[in-house]
Parts: C-alpha cells; structure tokens; sequence
C-alpha cells in the first residue's frame, strides 16, 4: 500500500514537472510565414510508345505552362532515362534537378485502340499520387493528353482543369473594310481549329451550352439579323425564329432550355428570353434606353446585363425574370460585355476608360473590381469552365484581332496560340 | 370557273414552295455535312496498375519516409471510378541498387495507390492524433524552463515574429535560437504555397514528424488543416509535406532536437499576403 502511495506521488512529481511522456512529446513548433511562391517545377518526360508518346507528354507540357502554376523542366536536365511505366522511378535523380513532380506513362495501341498509362509521382515524398489508364481511337490523341493533364491539374492545385474543352470563337482574316468573318471552334490551346461557316455572312457572338455541345450565335445578313441554334455533334441548325428589330447577344441559361437575347427596335433596346421547347418569348426589360448582353447566374436565379440608363453604359443585375434590376457598377468609364462566373464568384466585363479598353472582375454585388488587363482594345471575355482563366479578344491599332487569355489574379496573361485573327470566343463546359 | 381562278395562283404556290422544299433540302444537306464539331470520346477505363512499388533501397530515414503514408490519402474522387483493371505488367527489376527483397506482385490497382514496404524497419514513432494545441504550448513552455535549452520555447510567440530573424533571440541559448532559425529558413525556401488558386491562399498546414539521428525524417508525417478538408486544402497539404521531405536532412541543431516531434506550421495566409 505504501509502494503504491510511493509510486502514485512519484508519477504525480514528473508529470509536474514536465518531464511524463505526454510532454515530452510536444517538442518544438516552428511557424513559417513565407514561402518561396513559384509555379510548380514538374517533369515530363517522353511517355514510352515512340512518337505519339512524346507528343502527348509535350501537349501536357504545354498545357501545364500556360496555366501559369507549373513549370515544367527542361528534358534535357532529365538524369533519369527511359522510364518505365511500371516501375517506380529513382527519386534522387529527379530531387538533384528539383522536380517537385514527375508524369511518366505509357502509350500502346490495342486492338486498334490506344491504351494511354499514367502515373503522377510526388518526388519529395516518393509516393504515387495517381495512376491511371485511358482508351480512345489513336487520331484522337490529343484529347487523351487534355484529360491527363486536367487530372494532374486538379491533383496538384485542388483546382478543377480546363484543358478538355474548346473554344467557339469568331476567326478573322482580311484587313479593315474587307474583314470576312467565320464562325470557328478549336480545342482551348489553339489546335484543330475548325470552320463551320463559309464568310457569305457576319457572325457575332457566339456562346456554348453549359450542358451540351451546342452553340448559339447571330448571324447578321443584309436582310436583318437571325440568331441560331448550332449542334456541333449533329450538325443540326435552327433559327430562333423571326422578331421585329434586330436580335442580337444571345446567351444560354446555365440548365440549356432558354436563351436571354436582346431586340433592337427604333434605337431601343430590350432584353427578352426564349425558352427553347415551348419557343415562347418573354420581355424581361422595358427601358426606354440600350439593355443588352445579358448573362446568367450559375444558379439561373439573376441575370446580369448591361444598360446605359443611368446616363452611359454601366452593369446591371435582375432576377432572371426581369424583376428588381439594380446597378452594380459605378466606376469610372464604360461597362460592357458582362459574364457571370461558373463559379459564380466573380462577373467579368469589358472596361473602357481613360482612352483604353480592360477586362476586369468584380463581385456579383459590385465589390472588389479588379483590372486584369489593359490595351488598345481587350473586349469579350468568356471563362473557362474552373472559373479561373478568361480568354477575351485585343486588337492591335492596325486592326488585327487575336485571341488571349489571363488568369483572375491577372498576373499571368499570354497569347492563345491559334495562329489566325480572332475575336469573341465563348469557352465549351468540360467535354465528357 | 375555278379552274381558270386557281391555275395562276396555283402554279405559282407549286413553284415557290417547291424552292422552298428544295433550298430546304440543299440546306439541310448541307448542315448534316458540318459534323466537323463533334467530339470523340476519350474513357477512362480505369485505374492504372500499380508501378512495381520496391521495398527500402535508400537512406534510412527516406526509407522511413516512403514506406508511411506522409500526407493523407487521395479522396477516392480523385480520379474517376474504375472498373477492374487487368493484372499488370510483370515490373521489372528494380532500376539501381539491388533491392533486398524486391515485391514482384503489384498490389491491386487503386485508384490512389499506396507504396507499401513491409520490409522496411519501423523507427520508433509518437502517436499525435488529436493534437491538442493549446496543451502541447503549454507543456511545451513548462519543460523548456528548467531545461533552460530547449528552443521550442521560443516558438511560442506570435505567429508573424516566428520566422522575422530578430524574433530568434529568444529564450534558450544563442544556439538553439539560430539553428531553429536555420530550420525555419531552410522550410521557407522548399515551401511553395499555391496562392494563385481560389482558396490556397487561406490554408493552414500544420505537420509534425520526427527528427532521426542524422536530421532525417523518420516516421509518419501528419497534417492537420485548420479549416475544411477539400482537394484545394488536400493540395496544400501535400505541399506543406513535400516542403519538409525537401528541406531534410536538417543537420546543425542541437542534440535535444534529434527524435523529438518537430510541429511545423505553414500559414499561407501570411506567405501569399507578403
């Protein structure tokens, strides 16, 4: 009994006194406050399987780099040679060139099919962080390499990609005065471009469905505007029908079944809405001024647009029924073009101030306005479906119109590289 | 009568809506032809087969570290759901070292696989779940004040002064402070918070792991996020990690740092505000 006494206020001492177990185990905490903030050094090295193998790892390269967040490594710093899929990597050699990640894979045809492997590795902590096998028909494989670079995309930034989807833009050729414009659609970096109108007649606007691979656009012919229904999958194209005025600016709604539009009619301006299964119309504004390019709410509850009622063109946002429109805008200059977010953060617009025309973002309640990009002339942004990137058209002082894109933070800002003139484009949702 | 009143009208109905039909026609034919859009499917069939995962080849301490899981696992939805994938490719042999006991069977494909190398031996580790804060930092400063050189003391000052070098001058020996500085300074280069991402820059990573002999990691390395886990966070977190796995072995510190937990809190509010 006494021993136990003994042994209790002995135990009772050292936990006192700092020295049981529990707190010996507590140590040393250090706080770090900086960092050492820099795109993501990566390794992609040639994926086994001859030349497509090389060539899907160089369309991830690429893409990795223009979002901005990586940088992948020269391969000629590369120690470790030929990869094999199946085998773990040596990690010391691609620690001595400080690769913070490693992509290596495999590429067989079977059955006329291609089999694409892939591993993403973390090279510090030398572990698998995904490993996985896609199959498509051999000339498709681009598309491979666009999927396995959204996944490493959203497994090294928690971020959703957006490498596997296109852009439907208007393509431009010809000086001023003799423009032709064509209604065009390549995949998001540039590549496949292909051409769905013949240039007989102006294009304007067109915009994807958030739920299909359709598209709407105006067509604008000597005779009067038309705004049509396009399925890129089979081929199909209908008018909206015949309105009194010029129809202009169409946008779907984000669940695909209503287009919002605007009618001009004697130098007025309205924003109406079509649902596309009943082709019943209604007027959502009636304002004796300039309402247009309406854009919707990622939830389908408010439509933001843009209205010169209070004296010139500012941002506006109503119920999707055209209730309770207020004004959210109230900077300097112009508000154009406005586009709500898929993530519904943020609306962008065109800004046209102090002799130059910005993209810029704000909060769906007008706060936080933010200029990502100034020039000559930036106009027409549309997000890519992560919400983090937009591409919007500048023309040069000469006229010519190309492509960009520039991220929400506005710090990482480059040219699309799709080699022609272009302008307006509207991101595709993910492709599935 | 009829016949007469009807013949002009008539003829003229039949020619335009024959036009009509035939314009109809050439047009639809014409937009069927435009198939140029559509896309060609891509599926995932499945997880990859595992690579031939080795058992421990290297260092003691990142054999350590590469047999324990470092950060938590994937969320399943990482990656798509899969069907069961054909067994893989025999692996070939390990590419250096020969490995003692090299596992030629990979395991079965998951979609997050999970290196496993049951040969390796287990260093001593300390349980840390449900890390209590409030209580390590008190602990913490009761056993620092008798021992009178036990750095993480000075650890428990305000977040922003831990790693400004002026702050180091506190209690302990001299030595203590700078090689704890040293150590914080060594993390601040390999850590690369993402701060361009939705999110990123409001994450706070708290690791702790434990120091070997040589200033290695050894055991298990956990994270806690303070706020919601999400693949944003999951991501951070892994960074967080792989910052520590960089900066070791941290050689210089005092004898007493080596096998004690070492608790490293990464604050990318401050890092992408700076």
């Amino acid at each position: 009994m006494r021993l136990k006494s003994l042994m209790l206020a002995l135990a009772a001492t050292l936990f006192a006194s700092g020295l049981a177990v529990p707190a010996a185990q507590a140590a040393i905490e250090v706080n770090v406050n900086r960092g050492d903030v820099q795109p993501l050094p990566i390794a992609l090295p040639a994926f086994g399987g001859g030349q497509v193998g090389a060539d899907i790892a160089g369309v991830i390269s690429a893409n990795l780099q223009r979002s901005g967040l990586f940088r992948p490594l020269d391969p000629a710093s590369f120690v470790e040679k030929d990869l094999n899929a199946a085998v773990q990597p040596q990690f010391p050699a691609w620690k001595q060139i400080n690769a913070q990640a490693l992509v290596n894979g495999q590429v067989t045809v079977v059955n006329g099919q291609l089999v694409v492997d892939f591993r993403l590795w973390d090279v510090f902590a030398e572990q698998q962080l995904l490993g996985l096998q896609f199959t498509s028909s051999p000339e498709n494989w681009r598309r491979v390499a666009h999927k396995i670079s959204d996944q490493i995309y959203e497994r090294l930034t928690g971020e959703k990609g957006y490498f596997d989807t296109r852009v439907v833009f208007v393509a431009e050729s010809g000086g001023r005065g003799t423009k032709k414009k064509v209604l065009a659609i390549m995949d998001q970096d540039g590549a496949n471009p292909s051409y769905l109108t013949d240039g007989s007649y102006i294009v304007m606007t067109p915009r994807f469905s958030s739920t299909s691979q359709e598209i709407t656009y105006m067509a604008l012919r000597p005779e009067g505007s038309s705004i049509y229904l396009f399925n890129l999958e089979t081929g199909r194209r209908e008018s909206l029908g015949d309105f009194k005025g010029m129809v202009f600016a169409p946008r779907f709604s984000p669940d695909g079944g209503r287009v919002a539009f605007s009618v001009e009619r004697g130098g007025n301006s309205d924003i109406f809405v079509m649902d596309l299964k009943s082709h019943t119309t209604a007027r959502l504004t009636a304002d004796p001024s300039i309402d247009t390019s309406p854009s919707f709410s990622p939830d389908g509850t408010k439509i933001v647009f843009n209205s010169d009622r209070g004296g010139n063109p500012q941002l506006y946002v109503m119920g999707a029924d055209g209730s309770s429109p207020r004004r959210i805008s109230f900077g300097e200059g112009k508000y154009t073009t406005p586009v709500w977010s898929p993530t519904g953060e943020f609306i962008a617009f065109t800004k046209q101030v102090g002799g130059e025309f910005h993209i810029g973002v704000m909060r769906p309640d007008g706060s936080d306005e933010r200029i990502l990009t100034s020039s000559y002339l930036d106009e027409g942004p549309t997000w890519a479906p992560n919400g983090r990137v937009l591409m919007f058209s500048r023309e040069s002082a000469g006229g010519v119109s190309k492509l960009w894109s520039v991220d929400v933070t506005g710090r990482i800002q480059q040219p699309v590289p799709y080699p022609g003139g272009g302008s307006d484009p509207a991101w595709s949702p993910l492709l599935n | 009568m009829t016949r007469r009143e009807l013949s002009p009208a008539f003829l003229g109905s039949v020619l335009l809506h024959g036009s009509v039909a035939a314009a109809l026609l050439i047009s639809f034919h014409f937009t069927r032809d435009l198939k140029v859009g559509a896309v060609v499917p891509v599926t995932i069939v499945s997880s990859a087969p595992d690579a031939d995962i080795r058992p421990a080849e290297q260092a003691p301490e990142t054999q350590t570290a590469q047999t324990e899981e470092p950060v938590p696992a994937v969320p399943p939805d990482a990656s798509p759901a899969p069907v069961p994938t054909p067994q893989p490719p025999a692996p070939a042999p390990a590419p250096s070292k020969p490995a003692p006991a090299p596992k030629p069977t990979p395991a079965p494909p998951k979609p997050t696989p999970t290196p496993t190398a049951a040969a390796k031996p287990q260093p001593p580790t300390k349980a840390d779940k449900g890390l209590d804060l409030d209580a390590l930092a008190a602990s913490v400063s009761k056993l620092a004040k008798p021992a009178g050189a036990r750095p993480s003391s000075a650890a428990k000052g305000a977040a922003r002064a831990e790693t400004a070098p002026v702050a180091r001058t506190a209690p302990g020996t001299g030595l203590s402070a700078l090689a704890l500085n040293g150590m914080t300074e060594d993390l601040q280069r390999r850590w690369n918070p993402n701060c361009d991402v939705e999110g990123g820059r409001d994450v706070v990573v708290k690791v702790t792991f434990t120091l070997g002999g040589g200033g290695q990691v050894v055991g298990q390395v956990s994270t806690q996020l303070v706020g919601a886990r999400n693949a944003v966070s999951t991501a951070a977190a892994d960074r967080a990690v792989r910052a520590v796995y960089a900066a070791a072995p941290f050689r210089n510190l005092p004898r007493d740092f080596y096998g004690e937990q070492i608790k490293v809190n990464f604050n990318a509010r401050e890092a992408c505000a700076s």
